[in-house]
């Protein structure tokens, strides 16, 4: 396997973990939610991502490329630097962060030129529905200020922002040669 | 009676007997992975109804700061 290729297979194993472990994560979260309309959502939300995990399966198993099991989420590193997060409400404000992240780096991806038409139409389909996350936890976030008030979930989803920021230049450092194909966009050119 | 429950709780989620559960015992050390920790902790808030924040945890290391701390957060609930 070229370089090229081992690369996008590691992101798309990457891409997949992720997305698995988000589904993980809030299958608990919804199973502890009482009824309501945030149950609702947190049930559909868990439904996307773990579909999304199904689709990066898809698309590497239509590729030839076999998942490679990865030992950390990206989202461990976010318990790690902005600290568990123990109601409701610090957990949608950490994960409007995340889900911010993740349509910037599907973003990213998207300007590769000459992208794989499968990664693409992989990339668009998952991005639909990362979008419905930020609104729907923008909206149940805004429930949340009344009960909390503004400040405490704005302090809150601060808080989160600054270790996404540092988490992400780290994981920058970290995969640097990995992940220069996504960012110096000119290897497909 | 209301740091037995909690420790009831405890062992009821994690499926460990209530008496090898040690005070001592990290927090950490009862679940396999902190997606459980927050289940556990949700559970527990809206079992006792009620309210944890990510700074009352800050200070919270073992089973005996856990049960303290939840049992203070619902006293404080029933004289609120
Ligand atoms: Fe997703
Ligand atoms: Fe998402």
């Amino acid at each position: 396997m070229d370089g090229i290729k081992e690369q996008e297979r590691w992101i798309m194993s990457l891409y997949r973990y992720s997305e698995i472990t988000g589904a993980m994560f809030f299958a608990k979260v919804a199973a502890c939610m009482p009824a309501g309309p945030i149950q609702v959502n947190l049930n559909k939300h868990f439904a996307d991502e773990s579909m999304h995990s199904w689709y990066w399966t898809q698309a590497m198993d239509e590729l030839g490329y076999k998942p490679i099991r990865l030992a950390n989420a990206y989202q461990d590193a976010y318990l790690d630097a902005g600290g568990l997060p123990v109601n409701i409400m610090e957990i949608l404000a950490l994960t409007n962060v995340f889900e911010k992240r993740v349509i910037k780096q599907y973003a990213h991806h998207m300007k590769i030129p000459n992208l794989n038409p499968i990664i693409k139409q992989t990339i668009e389909k998952i991005v639909e529905d990362e979008k419905w996350h930020v609104y729907w936890i923008n909206q149940a976030l805004k429930t949340y200020a009344q009960k909390y008030g503004e400040d405490k979930v704005n302090k809150k989803i601060q808080h989160y922002k600054a270790a996404d920021e540092s988490i992400y230049q780290q994981f920058l450092q970290e995969h640097k040669e990995r992940l220069d194909y996504v960012f110096e966009s000119t290897v497909f050119a | 009676m209301q740091p037995q429950d909690i420790k009831n709780q405890l062992a009821e989620f994690t499926k460990i007997p209530v008496e090898r559960i040690d005070d001592d015992a990290a927090i950490t050390d009862l679940v396999s992975d902190s997606f459980m920790l927050v289940e556990m902790l949700l559970l527990l808030q809206d079992h006792f109804a009620i309210e944890l924040e990510q700074e009352d945890l800050e200070e919270v290391i073992s089973v005996a700061q856990l049960v303290n701390l939840i049992d203070e957060k619902i006293t404080a609930m029933q004289t609120a």
